[in-house]
């Protein structure tokens, strides 16, 4: 009975290890966390920063529902973004029950 | 007995969810690999993420600045999949199609871009059965003299 508690714990954890982990193709991926992520990192990297920042979000319900506009352009559009100059995103995952991946853009 | 039987039914109701998992909502079934994944949906899924910014002549990993043309125009590529990922049907991924071109090429053309300065890629997804991948290209517009021309 005990070995198949462990056997259950380990695919629950290696499905939610594949869960958290996503497809992320970024210059630098921070090792994530499964009880709690709240990470930032360079998404499309460049030399300088800009004097205004534009945010979009997409969401994630369980692994169950999933919605959002987190793309470029939307970020450019919340930030009023005319050049991009730098990008980064935010992953931020809170027990499993709901993560959000947020691009965040800067320029001017 | 009945311990070893508990346990087998446990295994296997294990493997069920891993493999469930993995075909509904595992990086193979994404749709999209480049760019940034956003987390999974098993039931519904319908989101946008970053997918490439021009990169200039500066070299590998890094960006120069991209100014937005007033006049940004944006043209679409869409690929579409479907699949009998249903979890407890065996093989169920082996029923599977996909068609289309999401190509960046393929927004260019219909968008009628000159360059692409950035693109996104969005998806739409229920129950990992049908698929709707697009890349959304944005960039300069051909002018339209050099338009005219190429369709000659």
């Amino acid at each position: 009975m005990r070995s198949g508690f462990r056997l259950a714990a380990c695919v629950f954890s290696l499905v939610a290890a594949t869960l958290v982990s996503g497809c992320v193709i970024a210059p630098v991926m921070p090792p994530r966390g499964l009880i709690y992520t709240d990470q930032k990192a360079p998404l499309f990297p460049g030399g300088e920063d800009g004097s205004k920042v534009g945010k979009s979000s997409a969401h994630s319900v369980l692994f169950l529902v999933g919605w959002g506009d987190s793309g470029m352009k939307k970020a450019m559009e919340n930030g009023g973004i005319q050049e991009i100059r730098h990008s980064d995103y935010r992953v931020e995952n809170y027990f499993l029950f709901y993560q959000r991946y947020t691009t965040i853009v800067y320029g001017e | 007995m009945e311990v070893h039987f508990a346990q087998r039914r446990g295994a296997l109701a294990a493997g069920l969810v891993t493999v469930a998992c993995v075909l509904l909502a595992g990086c193979s079934a994404t749709g999209s690999k480049a760019g940034i994944g956003t987390p999974p949906a098993i039931i519904y899924k319908n989101d946008t993420t970053p997918l490439m910014v021009k990169r200039g002549d500066a070299g590998e990993g890094h960006f120069p600045p991209v100014a937005v043309p007033a006049n940004l125009a944006a043209g679409e590529s869409t690929a579409y999949s479907f699949a009998l990922n249903i979890p407890g049907i065996p093989g169920g991924s082996l029923m599977s199609f996909g068609w289309g071109d999401m190509s960046t090429e393929r927004a260019q053309s219909n968008g009628n871009l000159d360059e692409v300065l950035f693109a996104d890629a969005s998806e739409m997804k229920i129950l990992g059965i049908f698929t709707r991948t697009k890349v959304k290209a944005y960039g300069h517009p051909k002018a339209p003299q050099l338009a005219g021309a190429e369709a000659e």
